[in-house]
């Protein structure tokens, strides 16, 4: 009786219906409420909280365990340089998107005098208001990005979150334990899966809360939204959201192309991870279920899923490029300023390097890597950001979707073998 | 030596008549830059004379109990320092900077109020210099010494003690002196200046008349200038001065001065930077 409650409960729950029911409803009461209800936000920072509870020691078990498998069989080096140039060719392709909506859809453009005035409003409040806008607007030092990559102690990078040394590390010791020989790493191996099945049970037992936990994520997100500024910048965010479900589209061909079959397959198998990155609008908090449904759902090879998407997740983030290249055409129609060929080529280049730096980077320091773009334009940083700050609640859920799915077609085409094609590696790395 | 000393005398008997003088004419005359400058001194919606210097100046009139006259012949704040030093005005409440030019002329009261000197930045040349600088901070040291430069125009209102200060601050720079607020405002949207250097109060005013401006130029304030304002009168009248910083001593002790500022300066829709 209690076996048949449960598995009605989590049919319900778990149900594509209710997890969008969720959302919807948070964010229908979030726009009538604003935010008058003051129990629903913390309600849903704990449930952020729970789901990225098991983040790092996820991405680091399932890291150290896929790169000490491939290691040790040898299988390792086929990945590596197909993985370069895919996630270069995501990202290259997200910045041209990006620049060509900018180029054709003019967001910045003979914005209304009204338009005009509330983004004034916006900045004066911005910069007399807080301090943190003035300081996000020093340009991103990638120097010293570069050098915070290697963690002078793995257990303070650990507890400070700080992903790309965590990641440094992990690529590191899970190279080392698939190097020292199958009889003396078999058993360490086996201890890191075992964690890392317990953090993916963990996960697994929260998707059951997921419907509410997203109502109380959305209903924050639409509490936060400045409708004024919203209105303002229209046409942007309009933009943003048409090149954002383009590239979803377009990844979720590349897995259909790639994995034949029917489109829908993938999109049934990997709408979780869509919901929980749209409704968290973190992309670490989506990996969980984006491993499961790439290795359960989709059966893609174990190892490249538990490689790749961590990889991915961390070091890849082709929403970012998109973003950073439209903001830049954006800001640039704001102030009259016409970016020519040689221009238009460094800002994808520069977008590329500020979309990775921007990965390892938290909150709205993540938004400041645009100065790596502006500033060699002479384009005002401090604008750029306190006005991509104030649309972040509306633009980010669906930056973070483009993120997670590049990264699931990106693991998608290295771990699945093409169709028509022997299943390459796949023997061997689970053997 | 005895001639000396009856100079000396007949001087002290001058000086000593200032407040006799004005009492006996039953006039205080106050000299006041020609254009309204708000908060210090507007006319409001019944076109009546208001603001922080008004207050003041009525103020002191009562508490000399005679009646209070006007001089707004002055077309510079440097001309309202004539009317002082030429005797055609008793005092100048004005918005009026204390700087060591000025004070060879007329002898200025404890200082009232102090305001903020602040750049209004163009932003897209600001943009091309932190370019050219190869990056960089754009922090409240950085910018002053990025703008301390032979190729930055800087502009500043002619007859203002903002000359001096420019001149001061960024001694490299270009100074580009304008007769008006509105030629300077439009130079520096136009990008033919870097710059515009002047007091928070018309920054603030140039704030509430164009919210929208905030997108093209970017208020800077200048740390540690303050701009320090007081009251002038003529170098042969001490009675006065010693009697007005009595009066401005008081004014600050019993809260009069802070009412006033409050209601006019400090009202939360003027405030430019929270520092």
């Amino acid at each position: 009786m209690i076996e048949k409650t449960q598995k009605i409960l989590g049919a319900v729950l778990l149900h594509p219906v209710s997890v969008f029911a969720g959302m919807l409803l948070g964010c229908l009461y979030g726009w009538i409420d604003k935010g008058g209800t003051p129990l629903i936000e913390p309600a849903g920072q704990v449930y952020l909280r729970l789901l990225q509870m098991c983040v790092i020691p996820l991405l680091f078990t399932a890291v150290v365990t896929s790169l000490a498998k491939l290691f040790s069989d040898g299988s390792a080096r086929r990945y590596i340089g197909r993985l370069i140039v895919m996630v270069l060719l995501g990202m290259v392709i997200a910045g041209s998107l990006g620049l060509l909506l900018g180029e054709w859809g003019e967001p910045g453009a003979e914005l209304q005098q009204q338009a005009r005035t509330i983004i004034g409003e916006v900045i004066f409040r911005a910069e007399t208001g807080s301090h943190t806008a003035a300081g996000a607007s020093n340009p991103a030092d990638i120097v010293l990005i570069a050098v915070g990559i290697v963690p002078e102690n793995i257990f303070v990078a650990l507890s400070t979150g700080n992903m790309l040394a965590i990641l440094f590390f992990a690529v590191l010791f899970g190279v080392a334990l698939g190097s020292i020989g199958k009889e003396k790493s078999e058993r360490a191996i086996v201890v890191f899966e075992s964690l890392y099945e317990t953090f993916i049970k963990i996960i697994a037992w929260l998707m059951y809360v997921l419907p509410l936990g997203l109502f109380c994520l959305a209903y924050s997100q639409i509490s936060a939204i400045g409708m004024p500024i919203l209105v303002a910048m229209t046409k942007l965010v309009l933009l943003t959201y048409a090149g954002c479900l383009a590239l979803v589209a377009f990844s979720f061909v590349v897995i259909w192309v790639r994995m034949g079959g029917s489109i829908w397959k993938p999109i049934s198998t990997l709408r979780e991870t869509i919901f929980v990155a749209f409704g968290t609008s973190s992309s670490f908090a989506a990996v969980p279920a984006a491993l499961r449904g790439l290795k359960d759902g989709l059966k893609v090879e174990r190892n490249v899923v538990d490689l790749v998407m961590p990889l991915g997740i961390t070091l890849n983030p082709p929403g970012s490029v998109f973003h950073f290249a439209i903001a830049t055409v954006f800001l640039a129609n704001l102030y009259g300023v016409d970016l020519d060929a040689g221009q238009m080529a460094y800002v994808l280049v520069a977008c590329v390097l500020a979309g990775i730096a921007a990965s390892g980077a938290p909150g709205a320091a993540a938004l400041s890597m645009i100065s790596l773009v502006l500033v060699p334009l002479g384009l005002p940083v401090e604008v750029a950001i306190i006005l991509l700050v104030a649309v972040d609640p509306i633009l980010d859920p669906a930056l973070t979707v483009v993120n997670v799915q590049a990264n699931a077609a990106t693991t998608v085409l290295l771990g699945t073998p093409r169709r028509g094609a022997s299943p390459v590696g796949v023997a061997k790395a689970e053997a | 030596m005895t001639a000396l000393a009856f100079a000396g005398l007949a001087k002290a008997q001058d000086s000593s008549a200032a407040i006799e003088r004005i009492r006996q004419k039953g006039v205080l005359t106050v000299a006041m830059f020609a254009e309204d400058v708000p908060p210090f001194f507007y006319k409001d919606q019944g076109g009546r004379l208001v603001g922080i210097d008004p207050g003041l100046a009525e103020d002191i009139a009562s508490k000399l109990g005679v009646q209070l006259v006007f001089n707004r012949s002055a077309t510079t704040f440097d001309g309202v320092v004539d009317e002082v030093e030429a005797g055609r005005a008793d005092i100048a409440v004005s918005l009026l900077s204390d700087t060591l030019d000025r004070a060879r002329r007329v002898n200025f009261s404890r200082s009232y109020v102090s305001v903020r000197q602040f750049l209004l930045i163009n932003r897209l040349e600001l943009g091309k210099l932190i370019a050219k600088n190869g990056g960089g901070r754009a922090d409240a040291t950085a910018i002053p010494a990025m703008l301390n430069d032979q190729a930055s125009s800087i502009g500043v209102i002619g007859g203002t003690s903002y000359v001096g200060f420019l001149k001061e601050d960024f001694p490299k720079a270009r100074t580009v002196e304008f007769e008006t607020w509105d030629a300077m405002l439009a130079a520096v949207k136009a990008g033919q200046l870097v710059a515009l250097m002047y007091d928070e109060i018309e920054i603030g005013n140039w704030r509430l008349a164009d919210p929208a401006g905030s997108l093209e130029l970017r208020p800077f304030h200048l740390a540690g200038h303050p701009d320090t304002i007081a009251i002038a009168m003529n170098r042969n009248d001490p009675d006065l001065k010693a009697w007005i910083d009595l009066y401005l001593q008081k004014v600050e002790g019993n809260g009069f001065l802070a009412s006033i500022l409050n209601t006019y300066l400090y009202s939360t829709d003027r405030v430019l930077t929270n520092d």
